[in-house]
């Protein structure tokens, strides 16, 4: 399976060739491969494929031999114990990893794209990781230990594809039958449907027939003998009419009614589905897709797969069961006519294919269009004080007209092309009717010269035709309906690939639920990645005492914000360990976990909603008591106090704007309700007034007491409160200590900080 | 301080770095292994071109390559060969429905390639008339003219050109 997909997907070995494994194990004897990547540039940025290795005591490089025509491989290998560093250095759809040697030399360096970057930092970091076990046998796990060498390669360069189509394995067939296994609970309705779809269809080629009776036997009839059973014929055949009218439309009235509800009840089904198995998800999974794509996959999707249901199924099949029935009806009129109505059908087909494929392309040019004035729309609007500012209005009118002028463009090459085509259509239909009364008038002629011997009767012509105009209708449904069912199966693999997603944060079956967590948190030699190359965290170890506050302080990127997510288990981690009272996160119930901690974010977010219901948010059975105590702590009182709906303002989108100040206040009184043992503290680095930042202060205050607290902290008034202070660089846990002790280290990286921040305290009050 | 440098003093060392020999803050003779970045690597590849130490701190902002010996430019030319790769497009085989995914199988400068790319991730128009081209894997591909590929290659690509 997944060596067919390499072959097509990326045209790249789906693992390493034998000749290669040979070659490299007479150049490093003795020593097995445990990871190796493709490198697929050479120095001089020509594809070609070479292999990275990683055996147990070498990196190996393995190129083709360029010059020998047999395939051979020439092997360079590089003990892991000489090579000090790896430098990665990163073009502009490339990269390079230089291998460094212990003298800082350049031992050699591997070439290739963005496809086997994560192929080469997991080679990279099992290699960091291998060299440390040489020096110091026992220092760390054994990673590359269990690892299947191709599967880790596969899935290396397997997760790009993978990221963008979950639903690599399934066929459009495969997506059809699951999108109408949603309709099997509501069998009846759809067999209802279907029956009475059939009936319509087939009441529908009565009328024909019955004006046939009336022409050919009926007025005959009287023009001859005047018969007096006449009249009641044709009150016979009127009335029929009027049934066969009658009932079609309480058939279509009854299918349309159930259907829809039918539909509607599948889409509701579809959406909930969608949207519940979401939530299960973790934030990897909506870190890595835009915000509007999500919210497209629940509302307009799941929409577009309504319509689909409802009509295009019945749609489809009325068309099939008309067509067959138009046939019938034709061939039992006149054969000879009715092959004459056949052979432009393929023709006919063909046209409505080609030409819904064209105008696919052209509505796909035109969205391009559109999508890119509607981005200059997204894109100024929200700015537009900057260009009131700068004064750039004409400037931004003529980008507009630009992009304006673009669509206008594009919309009359597609006027252009389905003005012609409906007009064929309909000639080529009409060169059928023509062709059709050509041959078919004389012989009713010729049935009435002869007294009714030879040729066609006129009611037999007369229902023939009709038919016949029945016939094109289906025919063009179906040759439109190709395009249809592309969109259809998209929207469902879109849908489906939401609810394909295992989410990658699960309980165990064994998962300990501790209703009152104490508040110690240990980490031991984490190391973590965010995409599976770049190590975030690399071996941080550390044990926080419960009730302890602790400030984490460093460099942007240095990890801060990463430690913070591994303690909520917001990801799983690669090796080491993460507890909390002595427990390994992984084994604890997750939600069990996180309603004891409380998290108050650098940017607070409200939901839309009073400011009660958002104080209250994520707590249960809560007394409005409770709220204004809460509040008040948090020095949030007094100002919900002074807006006219009090407490029942509502804010969010749409709402009452709040200052920064008000909105942190606000987060903070909602983590002092909610209580938890364990709390972090994302602190804002955005300038509030001195007033305002002393009552938060105070409010900070009354809420860490007592709680293990993890403080990202900015400001100096916080860092000194702290019990202990963690200085976070480059995902390693720098130092440690309280403020005093660091500010003691005169080369310390916290040292440094400080007085960095005292310096622009100082310019600023000067 | 540091741009007075107009005329750095390169050459490659034989493990293959590019060497700087420069005077330290304390005037004293050192050579530092260089990484070289290019300010404007997508329109302005011989200009403004940092040269810097391996802790990313510029020691040289060189504004014009052409100003230098040649010797010295071509070191650096050869460097920002690596920084400004990309892999131009010179004919488009074909280019297969994937379901949410489009097949692309082209040729290029570089040689033979087939990569994925996103249905919504459209290729873009980039002044001057390219189209830059971006696969699931962040790889990127430029077609510098289109206009100059052959009937079929064009009539492939026809739906995404402006």
């Amino acid at each position: 399976m997944k060596s067919e997909l390499f072959k097509t997907y990326f045209r790249q070995p789906d693992s390493i060739p034998d000749e290669v494994t040979r070659a490299v194990s007479s150049a490093v004897p003795g020593e097995s491969i445990r990871l190796y990547a493709a490198l697929d540039l050479n120095a001089r940025m020509a594809f070609t494929v070479s292999w990275a290795i990683l055996t147990d005591k070498y990196i190996a490089l393995a190129e083709p031999n360029g010059s020998a025509l047999d395939g051979s491989w020439n092997v360079r290998s590089f003990p892991l114990l000489d090579i000090e560093k790896y430098e990665l250095l990163e073009g502009l759809s490339n990269s390079r990893l230089n291998l460094v040697s212990t003298q800082s030399t350049l031992l050699i360096s591997f070439y290739y794209t963005r496809r086997q970057s994560r192929a080469v930092g997991n080679l990279q970091f099992a290699a960091e990781q291998m060299r440390k076990r040489l020096k110091e046998p026992g220092s760390v796990a054994d990673l590359a230990k269990d690892l299947d060498a191709a599967a880790e390669y596969q899935e290396a360069v397997f997760k790009s594809v993978k990221d963008s189509k979950a639903t690599l394995s399934m066929p459009k067939m495969g997506v059809m039958l699951r999108l109408l296994s949603y309709m099997k609970p509501h069998k009846k309705v759809v067999i209802i449907a279907f029956v009475l779809s059939t009936l319509t269809t087939l009441l529908q080629l009565l009328p024909p027939y019955l004006t046939r009776l009336l022409v050919d036997n009926v007025i005959p009839s009287v023009t001859k003998n005047g018969s007096t059973h006449t009249p009641v014929m044709l009150a016979y055949i009127i009335g029929g009419l009027a049934c066969v009218w009658g009932l079609g439309e309480l058939m279509s009235f009854i299918r349309l009614r159930t259907m829809s509800i039918a539909g509607e009840k599948i889409a509701m089904k579809l959406r909930e589905d969608v949207y519940t198995h979401m939530q299960k998800l973790s934030l990897s999974f909506f870190g890595s897709r835009s915000t509007g794509s999500l919210i497209t996959r629940v509302s307009s999707d799941t929409d577009r797969l309504w319509d689909f249901v409802t009509f295009g199924v019945m749609d489809i099949a009325m068309s099939i069961i008309q067509i067959i029935g138009v046939t019938i009806a034709l061939f039992a009129q006149k054969w000879s006519l009715a092959i004459l109505v056949i052979i432009p059908l393929p023709i006919m087909t063909l046209m409505f294919y080609i030409h819904g494929r064209d105008i696919q392309v052209l509505f796909l040019r035109i969205w391009r269009k559109w999508s890119s004035m509607t981005g200059v729309l997204s894109d100024v609007i929200p700015g537009i004080r900057v260009v009131k500012a700068f004064a750039q209005e004409d400037h931004e009118v003529a980008r507009f007209k630009e992009k304006n002028a673009a669509i206008e463009a594009e919309a009359i090459e597609l006027h252009k092309n389905w003005t012609k085509f409906w007009p064929s259509v309909v000639m080529l239909m009409h060169t059928c009717s023509l062709i059709v009364w050509i041959v078919g008038a004389p012989q009713v002629l010729e049935y009435i010269t002869s007294g009714g011997q030879k040729g066609i009767p006129l009611g037999v012509f007369i229902a023939f035709t009709g038919y016949m105009w029945m016939f094109w209708g289906p025919v063009q449904q179906l040759g439109m309906m190709s395009r249809t069912i592309n969109r259809v199966t998209t929207s469902a693999s879109r849908v489906f690939e939401v609810m394909d997603t295992v989410p990658s944060i699960v309980n165990k079956p064994t998962a300990i639920t501790i209703p009152s967590i104490k508040g110690h948190v240990q980490f031991d030699n984490v190391t973590f990645s965010y995409d599976g190359v770049r190590n975030v965290l690399k071996g941080v170890s550390f044990d926080v005492r419960p009730g302890e506050m602790i400030g984490l302080v460093g460099p942007s990127g240095g990890g801060k914000t990463t430690l913070v997510n591994l303690i909520c288990r917001f990801y799983d981690i690669k090796d080491g360990s993460v507890k909390v009272d002595n427990i390994d996160v992984r084994d604890m119930n997750i939600a069990s976990l996180r309603t004891q901690i409380g998290v108050v974010l650098q940017e607070p977010y409200l939901f839309h909603g009073t400011i009660s219901e958002n104080i209250s948010y994520g707590s249960h059975d809560i007394k409005l008591r409770d709220i204004i105590d809460s509040a008040k702590a948090a020095n949030a009182h007094e100002f919900i106090c002074g807006f006219p709906d009090g407490y029942e303002t509502i804010v969010g989108e749409r709402g009452q704007s709040l200052s920064g100040g008000e909105r942190q206040r606000i987060s903070i009184a909602r983590a002092i309700l909610h209580n938890p043992r364990l709390l972090i503290l994302d602190e804002a680095t955005s300038s509030v007034d001195t007033e305002t930042e002393k009552r938060i202060q105070e409010a900070l205050q009354r809420l860490v007491a007592g709680r293990t607290t993890f403080a990202i902290a900015h400001r100096l008034s916080t860092l000194s409160r702290a019990d202990r202070l963690f200085v976070m660089e480059d995902g390693k846990l720098a130092e440690h200590g309280t403020h005093e002790e660091l500010l003691a280290k005169p080369d310390g990286v916290y040292a440094k900080l400080h007085k960095t921040q005292m310096e622009l305290h100082a310019a600023i009050a000067v | 301080m540091t741009e007075k440098i107009t005329k750095p003093d390169l050459y490659r060392r034989e493990d293959g770095r590019i060497v700087l020999k420069h005077l330290d803050a304390d005037q004293k003779p050192v050579e530092t292994a260089l990484q070289i970045a290019c300010c404007f690597p997508w329109s302005l590849q011989d200009q403004w071109i940092s040269l810097r130490d391996d802790k990313g701190k510029e020691l040289i902002l060189l504004e014009k390559l052409d100003d230098l010996d040649p010797a010295t430019s071509v070191l650096i030319k050869e460097e920002m060969a690596f920084r400004t790769f990309l892999a131009r497009i010179t004919s488009i085989d074909a280019i297969t429905d994937e379901m949410e995914l489009f097949r692309w199988d082209v040729q290029t400068n570089s040689g033979e390639r087939t990569f994925l790319t996103n249905r919504h991730d459209m290729p873009r128009n980039l002044p001057g008339g390219k189209v830059l081209i971006k696969d699931v894997g962040n790889d990127q591909y430029i077609i510098d003219n289109p206009g100059a590929l052959d009937a079929k290659s064009r009539k492939l690509l026809w739906v995404y050109l402006d």
